[in-house]
């Protein structure tokens, strides 16, 4: 009894939330534009989501790159408070699936912290030492600032060719625009960061184009609860802690928000199915991890 | 072949996951055999009149065709590797590789060394289908084909043989949780290929019976063959011999007993009965 009356209170509570949320929106968004005003979600051509907020395409560009540059050095500081922890399990698990092997070209895009590559690294050491052998990682991001603290941590760690084997390359480019040439990798992966692209579908199309016949395509990103309760759960931890905690660690509310917000502004897990499938690629499949917070999904280039 | 079956061979095809169960229940003679030869049958569908749209459908059958080919070259390439490296994604991989694509592919097959075993399996089923097709028929007035089902036994046991050596542990991935229904499978449609094909006609419950003491016989044998160096695997056929022969007794023996003499049982139950209770009417 007392937790359904709880429970029924937080609704409100987040209800009035909302409310006030959305009415901040609309009188930001009419300073912009005033014909957006009365259909506040409405997209017209040329523009796109940036979080909740409806703005020009190339205006996301640029938001998102502000956004990156403002939170790269405390990235991966935020990361752990954030998800407590688990964002490195989920990336442990993906490599897992990946589970590359000897002679493996692979191109981390929006990997500029080298969270992904360094556990890449990790695995062919792991296989042996005849299999890190002829392997390269290129880890693509698209500010400068991320790259630059994967570097530094890639010095830290040792990851040097020498050492490790493995050649790191660090390029700096759009993902929607690739300066690399055809089928030129065997893996593409993607670890947080198409939700912050404009473009879905050109990122999609320029994974297929770099990789080689055979290449596989993966692709960790949050995604949707398939259980209202749990998703409600998610909700409250998303809207009313990570902003909070943003503040507390990193000293920026902003980010953090757009963070939560480009989430639920992604597709879910099917619509990123058909997506991916749309490019061209072929064998699309996808695995929840969390209840669904995190999905793999994967594809081939067959 | 009529429409019917026709009908069931088709939603055979659609439903992945009721096939084992539905090659069991249509009399058919192949069971759980490759993609390619359902997608040719699933070809001559489009002939008879069918609820969805023909075009649409030729066309996801040419990509799933197209997609199972790839697979299978790779598959196919991935068995020369296994004596090396065993019933693994290693073996895939290189494999891959072999087949002209990066070794990164393997990501095909989520379920490793599991999904090359089931291949080799379905693979071996097909090659023993071919061959008891060719074999004179047994004369059906035999209780029991006892020289064919042990040839074909044999048959299947001795395609194990290149990869001998690692047998064993492609038998303990067939017993983790994620593969035993691929397993189990490819097992029933094997079995039922040699109950078949021995001339098993049978719509009764001794379908059953026979199936499973097939079953039974093939895993002993398979167990006894891996520790058997005999010359030609002959203690193997021995081996078989001797289980259809038990089989056989069993079989008899349960033919003779439960409804000849379930009266005089019963009547002896019941006299026992009533002496145990003192109710004895004789005296």
């Amino acid at each position: 009894m007392s937790t359904m009356s709880l429970r029924a209170g937080l609704v409100l509570l987040s209800n009035i939330r909302c409310s006030i949320r959305q009415g901040i929106r609309l009188r930001a968004l009419s300073t912009k534009t005033a014909s957006i005003d009365a259909q506040p979600e409405a997209i017209k051509p040329g523009q796109t989501h940036f979080g909740f907020q409806v703005v020009d395409e190339e205006e996301k560009t640029k938001k998102v790159h502000e956004v990156f540059e403002t939170v790269a050095e405390k990235y991966d500081l935020m990361n752990d408070v954030m998800s407590m922890g688990i964002h490195r399990v989920w990336k442990d698990i993906f490599m897992q699936r990946l589970a590359p092997r000897q002679e493996t070209k692979l191109l981390d895009m929006a990997g500029g912290t080298g969270d992904i590559a360094f556990r890449y690294i990790k695995y062919l050491q792991s296989l042996g030492p005849a299999h890190a052998a002829g392997s390269s990682v290129t880890v693509c991001d698209i500010n400068q600032a991320m790259l630059d603290v994967g570097k530094q941590r890639a010095l830290k760690l040792g990851y040097t060719p020498e050492a490790c084997g493995v050649a790191i390359d660090w390029v700096c480019g759009d993902a929607e625009k690739l300066a690399l040439p055809d089928d030129s990798f065997d893996a593409y992966t993607i670890a947080f960061g198409i939700r912050n692209c404009t473009h879905i579908d050109h990122v999609l199309e320029e994974a297929y184009r770099v990789l080689t016949p055979g290449g596989r395509f993966m692709c960790l990103e949050f995604s949707q609860l398939p259980n209202s309760t749990l998703q409600w759960v998610y909700d409250q931890y998303s809207f009313q802690v990570i902003p909070v905690l943003g503040q507390l660690f990193a000293g920026q509310w902003k980010p953090y928000q757009y963070l939560v917000e480009s989430i639920r502004q992604f597709p879910n897990q099917d619509k990123f199915k058909s997506m991916i499938e749309d490019a061209g690629f072929r064998q699309v499949t996808y695995e929840n991890l969390t209840f669904g917070t995190c999905a793999i999904h994967s594809g081939f280039k067959i | 072949m009529s429409i019917l079956q026709k009908i069931f061979r088709s939603l055979k095809n659609g439903h992945r996951t009721i096939r084992p169960f539905a090659c069991i229940s249509v009399n058919n003679s192949r069971g759980i055999s490759s993609q390619v030869e359902m997608n040719l049958e699933k070809g001559q569908n489009l002939s008879i009149p069918t609820t969805f749209p023909p075009n649409q459908n030729q066309h996801e059958q040419e990509d799933h065709q197209y997609e199972e080919n790839i697979k299978k070259s790779i598959l196919e390439n991935a068995l020369q590797f296994v004596p090396k490296s065993g019933w693994s994604v290693e073996s895939l991989s290189s494999g891959a590789k072999a087949a002209g694509y990066p070794t990164i592919t393997h990501g095909l097959f989520p379920n490793g060394g599991g999904d090359l075993v089931h291949y080799f399996n379905v693979k071996c089923n097909e090659k023993l289908v071919d061959a008891m097709k060719t074999w004179p028929k047994t004369d059906t007035q035999e209780k029991v084909p006892a020289q064919f089902v042990e040839n074909a036994i044999f048959q299947r046991l001795i395609m194990i043989d290149p990869y001998k050596t690692t047998w064993p542990k492609a038998m303990a991935i067939q017993t983790m949780p994620n593969n035993v229904p691929n397993c189990l499978a490819t097992l029933l449609s094997l079995v039922d290929d040699i109950c078949y094909h021995s001339g098993d006609r049978s719509v009764d419950f001794n379908w059953y019976v026979r199936r499973v003491g097939v079953a039974g016989i093939y895993k002993a044998a398979e167990l006894f063959y891996l520790t058997d160096s005999s010359q030609d695997s002959s203690a193997t056929k021995s081996f078989i011999a001797s289980r259809i022969r038990d089989a056989q007794l069993v079989q008899s023996a349960l033919n003779l007993s439960p409804v000849g003499a379930a009266p005089q049982t019963l009547t002896a139950a019941f006299t026992t009965a009533k002496n145990i209770l003192g109710i004895n009417t004789l005296k």
